[in-house]
């Protein structure tokens, strides 16, 4: 192929690209990259999608159902898949004459790696769907986090968070010694509902309740507040009031974006944790293995 | 693992032995086709019968390449050595008949051995890697060296009880036998290769053919140096002996050359491809050729061609044969399967005839012996020349192999084309708010956008429409704006209102508006109209009260200037930064990055600590030119600059792409002492000489750093060893300090990688350090072979001495000096992990001895502690005092 054939055909891969919601603000010169990595397939109506299981469609002409549910251009199909390393099995076929550019899960990462662009955004779009999954307290008591935060006790307890429990230690280091440690009196409101989020906080000492009411949930040492909203770049639905006096390890949005970038390994991580809980939570809720991949409008379904 | 080299060595001695029973065959029957030929045909004959051996093998090449590769190697190997065996069988019948039929014998054996050999090699490469090849070839090779051997003393010893004739039907039973052994021993199991990504296999595959091409003329002129070489030495030695002890004197000559070729087989080797690499051991023959064929052509002394015979049949199938065998691992299996065969006949018969014609011509123009090791030499001098050739075509290819598996990086975007700017254009009118601000992202600055876009029903389009259009100064935008001050969105009508600025005719609606309560209507109208001279102190009055007012006033504020920039307000975007409010810096920084010849450098190059304002802050930069660098290079130099600043100039400056600016970042290559600022100037530089591989660097400084970046690698995998060793049982503070410990090598052998990306830019190191990180042993085999030809030697030494041995004690062996410790005991290693010099290392240390009471190192923590350390490592070490006297 000519150098300049190959030029048109990143082009308008860039603009399809370019349409999906989840790629806004993406530097376009990282787009050409994604561009230039995908292949794209053309599927006739009931073909099956899967021929391999580790890759992911962007769809940008027709649609494909998986187990019943139906995506259409614009939407992705198996990324939450890609990232939670979980094949994508079951029924997967186009319902209608359907074109998809097409990414392996190897060069996913690798592209991830390299392109801080699509690692961000992809970290906004999956922390936002997240963000639906009920979390429970969890409460880690038995931790020893005697008097101010020593470089491994924010280690350990960062580690605590799921999210970042499978990250290098040079990511975590950073990102400890980047955090600060920060204290409340009880009674003080820590976070107001719908207040932008800047920061992700883990406690280290002393109890916090989320929102208002007598079952409103206790989050206590090692549990983690804030996070998610802070990837996704979404203010707070509920508010996060000191019940007692509390210590906090606090990473502001900068320092966690700064990490992420200086670390892609970490943001790989904390991609595949949060797409597992998010496949695990549709699983439970739909009662199928495989249910809404990573797609532009599911956030605002 | 044990188990698993035991199995390696069986398989490598059952090749070796089916070569061996091969080269049985071949030597047999090569002593009787030599007696048989000299005897009755002569010397001068050789030449003819090269020709035909040429012809034949034309044909065979031919056949070759239609079929071969389309099946398994070894059924070739088999079918072939079967039909050796029976061809062979016929002429032990026939061969004593006339001189023709010893003139057919001579092509068949020529035929013979150009399938056979290279059948079996052909398989061989088909199932072991690189980096087991370069070790296997060479016991598998004595293999043949010893059956040469083994069927020269075989021809000798039956020389003198049987015929030249009966020797043929011996060479046929040996045909047989070596079948049987194949059929019993020859590699079963074919090896996966490393897949290339799904759009790159079909210049991987060109790429091959063309390397294909390469050793093909590469070993032509081989063949052609070493036959005319031996065409020397059979006529030297037919001047000599007479006719009826020819078959015993070179089954002696055989004999003696195949002892020095199995002892340069088994000695010499290996070891030499270990040191010197494919590209070292190639040149070693052709020197030895070059050397003594100049040297017999101008003194004519006997002894100079037998050191030629020596040097050719002591290397020819050893050393030679490994050599040439390794240059065609990195070539896909699909193309070598079917290239292969053919190529090794087109280089041996091609060569010979190429040989054959050169005698021709040097006997009909009344050349001598002399003449014939002038051109033998010079046929030789080009052979070395070519081995650099080859040496970068075999790197290159493994290179290649290596990109062909991994993704695109950095690519490009490419210059808009009529089509696509139709596209875009039409896709502004598309109902979909997201389609049309895709599309206005994508034409902004590249192409004329209508100011129809400015109709569009979604407010967001028109917002962002209008934020692009206003700065063309367009009659059709200034039209749109009466209709969008009308507008219900409160977004655009504010925007349309500061996009009035200047206009008469809207003046009223901009004084009327000084006053509204929506903060975005108020700071339009304000900006809008600063410089009417009969409102402007109030809307200056109003501006001045928004700064100091909410949230929501800066940003309208900020916003409002965006579509009004000019220096009259750029003191008030200054005023809105240290507010330190993420939308509002963004928007302010935005505005100033359109006017940068204005901006104030030394207050704007905190910001690059903020990730939202840090593209434009980089661009502002940028725009200022060498004011711009000046002040970045001062930064990174000064240590009062604060870190979270201090690692985003690296990449800042990187942006340059001046040899200034890269002068900059090798200078602090010495004494970065923060990690992560180290780690991004190694990635500015990269991405600097990646762009430009002509920029000048200071290589020097950076291999200094790369040798740097080694020891400290070698220190940490060793100490890591140590911790494995002397751990009693592994906690989770252990777990940390051996998890931290490996990531810190794998961090310095990163930092080496990046350095040699920077000294060698196009070498494609990159990938050689992500394969090297990989499971896939085809991968991680190229990568070593590139790594081995781009490293600088005592840096090469000590990466393989990493990369290379499978047991701690072998890499501290090879690593020597390089090693830490020993350590006689678990505290003296925590004690050397207490002073290491990563802060991270210590403060884990110092919580270990807490944890595990290691009381004896209390003293250690307390000597340390009174040391300048920093902050945080004195937080560490007291906290693990503190805990080592609160327990018991």
């Amino acid at each position: 192929m000519f150098d300049h054939e190959l030029d048109a055909l990143v082009l308008r891969r860039v603009v399809a690209l370019k349409r999906f919601t989840l790629f806004e603000g993406v530097d376009l010169a990282e787009l050409a990259t994604l561009a230039q990595n995908v292949t794209e397939t053309t599927l006739a109506p009931d073909q099956r999608v899967a021929a391999d299981p580790n890759a992911m469609h962007f769809i940008f002409e027709g649609a494909i159902a998986v187990a019943g549910t139906e995506y259409v251009a614009g939407e992705i199909v198996g990324g939450l898949e890609l990232l939670a390393r979980r094949a994508l099995t079951g029924d997967v076929r186009a319902t209608k004459p359907t074109r998809t550019l097409r990414l392996n899960a190897e060069d996913l990462f690798d592209l991830l790696d390299d392109n801080f662009g699509l690692l961000r955004a992809a970290i906004r779009s999956v922390a936002t769907l997240a963000l639906a999954v009920p979390r429970s307290p969890v409460r880690r008591d038995s931790l020893a986090l005697p008097g101010p935060l020593g470089l491994v006790e924010r280690l350990l307890l960062l580690r605590e968070q799921a999210p970042l429990a499978r990250a290098r230690i040079r990511a975590l280091t950073t990102l400890a010694r980047a955090s600060q440690e920060l204290a409340w009196p009880g009674g003080a409101v820590i976070v107001r509902p719908s207040d932008r989020a800047t920061s992700s906080y883990v406690i280290a000492e002393g109890t916090v309740r989320e929102g208002d009411g007598d079952a409103a949930p206790v989050l206590g040492k090692g549990d983690a507040f804030g996070l998610l909203e802070t990837l996704a770049g979404r203010s707070h639905d509920a508010a996060f009031e000191a019940i007692t006096p509390v210590r906090v390890l606090a990473s502001p949005q900068d320092v966690l974006l700064d990490v992420l970038e200086d670390h892609a390994d970490l943001g790989v991580a904390v991609l595949g944790a949060l797409a597992g809980d998010v496949l695990s939570y549709s699983a439970t809720r739909f009662a199928r293995p495989n249910t809404r991949a990573l797609t532009s409008s599911t956030t605002t379904r | 693992m044990m188990e698993r080299q035991r199995a390696a060595r069986g398989d490598v001695l059952a090749s070796a032995l089916v070569l061996f029973a091969i080269m049985v065959a071949h030597t047999i029957l090569e002593t009787a086709r030599d007696a048989l030929f000299l005897s009755r045909l002569g010397p001068d004959q050789l030449a003819w019968v090269y020709l035909a051996m040429a012809a034949i093998a034309l044909a065979a090449f031919l056949a070759l390449r239609r079929w071969a590769g389309l099946r398994d190697p070894r059924r070739y190997l088999l079918a072939f050595l079967l039909a050796a065996a029976i061809g062979t069988a016929g002429f032990a019948v026939t061969v004593g008949g006339s001189a023709r039929v010893v003139f057919a014998f001579y092509v068949w054996t020529g035929l013979v051995a150009t399938l056979v050999v290279p059948s079996f090699w052909t398989l061989l490469d088909r199932s072991v890697r690189i980096g087991q090849a370069k070790r296997a070839f060479a016991t598998i090779g004595a293999g043949g060296v010893i059956g040469a051997m083994a069927g020269s003393i075989i021809a000798g010893g039956l020389g003198h009880v049987l015929g030249a004739t009966d020797l043929v039907a011996v060479g046929a039973v040996a045909y047989g036998a070596a079948a049987l052994s194949a059929v019993t021993f020859a590699p079963r199991e074919l090896l996966d290769e490393a897949r290339p990504h799904p759009g790159r296999s079909g210049v991987l595959s060109s790429t091959a053919r063309r390397y294909v091409v390469v050793l093909v003329v590469f070993g032509i002129v081989s063949t052609v140096a070493l036959t005319l070489g031996d065409l020397l030495f059979k006529r030297s030695i037919a001047q000599h002996v007479a006719s009826a002890d020819l078959a015993t004197t070179f089954g002696a000559i055989y004999a003696g050359l195949n002892a020095v070729s199995l002892a340069v087989q088994l000695v010499v080797t290996r070891k030499l491809l270990a040191t010197w690499g494919v590209g070292g051991a190639l040149v070693v023959l052709p020197v030895i050729l070059a050397v003594t064929g100049f040297g017999f052509a101008l003194t004519g002394v006997l002894v100079v061609v037998l050191a030629l015979k020596l040097g050719d049949g002591a290397l020819r199938h050893s050393l030679h044969r490994v050599t040439s065998e390794l240059l065609y691992l990195p070539i896909p299996a699909a193309i070598r399967d079917g290239w292969k065969p053919a190529a090794d006949a087109l280089v041996l018969r091609g060569g010979e005839a190429i040989a054959a014609i050169a005698t021709f011509t040097i006997a009909e123009a009344g050349g001598t012996t002399r003449t014939l090791a002038f051109v033998a030499a010079t046929a030789a001098t080009l052979w070395l020349v070519g081995t650099r050739l080859v040496r970068r075509a075999y790197v290159g290819q493994f290179r290649d192999t290596l990109r062909a598996g991994e993704i695109e990086r950095d690519v490009a975007v490419p210059e808009f084309d009529a089509d696509t700017v139709e596209l875009l254009v039409e896709s502004l009118s598309s109902p979909e708010e997201h389609h049309a601000l895709a599309a206005l992202e994508l034409l902004a600055g590249r192409a004329r956008i209508p100011a129809l876009v400015l109709y569009h029903r979604s407010p967001a389009v028109v917002v962002r429409a209008l934020a692009i259009l206003e700065r063309d100064s367009r009659s059709d935008v200034e039209h749109a704006l009466a209709y969008l001050l009308e507008h219900d969105n409160v977004e655009i009508r504010a925007a349309a209102l500061a996009a009035t600025a200047g206009l008469a005719a809207y003046r009223a609606q901009r004084v009327a508006h000084l006053g509204d309560a929506d903060p975005r209507l108020r700071a339009a109208a304000a900006v809008a109209s600063i410089d009417d001279p009969e409102h402007g102190d109030t809307a200056t009055a109003v501006v001045s009260h928004m700064v100091e007012g909410a949230t929501v006033d800066r940003l309208a504020l900020a916003r409002a200037i965006s579509h009004v920039p000019g220096a009259r307000l750029t003191g008030v975007l200054y005023e809105l930064l240290p507010w330190h409010e993420p939308d509002v810096m963004r928007e302010a920084v935005h505005v100033i990055s359109l006017a940068p010849e204005r901006a104030d450098l030394d207050r704007l190059l905190g910001l690059l600590a903020q990730p939202y304002a840090r593209g434009d802050v980089r661009r502002i930069f940028l725009a200022a030119g060498r004011r711009g660098l000046d002040r970045l290079i001062a930064a990174l130099e000064d240590p009062r600059t604060p870190l979270t600043v201090r690692q985003h100039v690296p990449r800042t400056i990187s942006r340059f792409g001046s040899r200034r600016a890269a002068a900059a970042l090798v200078r602090r290559l010495a004494h970065e002492r923060d990690a992560t600022t180290l780690h991004k100037i190694l990635r500015a530089l990269g991405r600097m000489r990646a762009s430009d591989p002509t920029l000048r660097i200071d290589h020097h400084a950076v291999r200094a750093f790369a040798m740097r970046a080694a020891r400290e690698a070698a220190r940490y995998a060793t100490l890591g060893d140590a911790l494995r060793e002397h751990s009693r049982a592994e906690t989770a503070d252990s777990g940390l300090i051996s998890e931290l410990l490996r990531e810190e090598y794998e961090d310095y052998m990163e930092h080496v990688f990046r350095a040699l990306g920077i000294l060698h830019p196009r070498s494609g190191l990159r990938s050689v350090y992500d394969a090297l990180l990989e499971h896939d042993e085809a991968r991680r085999g190229a990568a070593r072979e590139v790594l081995e030809a781009s490293a600088p030697a005592d840096l090469r030494r000590t990466l393989l001495a990493l990369l290379g041995p499978r047991t701690a004690e072998e890499r501290r062996n090879r690593l020597g000096k390089l090693a830490a410790g020993p350590f006689a005991s678990y505290e003296e290693l925590v004690a050397a992990l207490l002073s290491d010099p990563s802060e991270s290392v210590r403060c884990i240390a110092a919580y270990h001895v807490a944890e595990r009471q290691l009381t004896a190192l209390r003293p250690e923590l307390v000597r340390l502690r009174a040391t300048p350390i920093p902050v945080l490592v004195t937080h560490a070490f007291d906290q693990a005092i503190a805990r080592l006297d609160v327990r018991p």
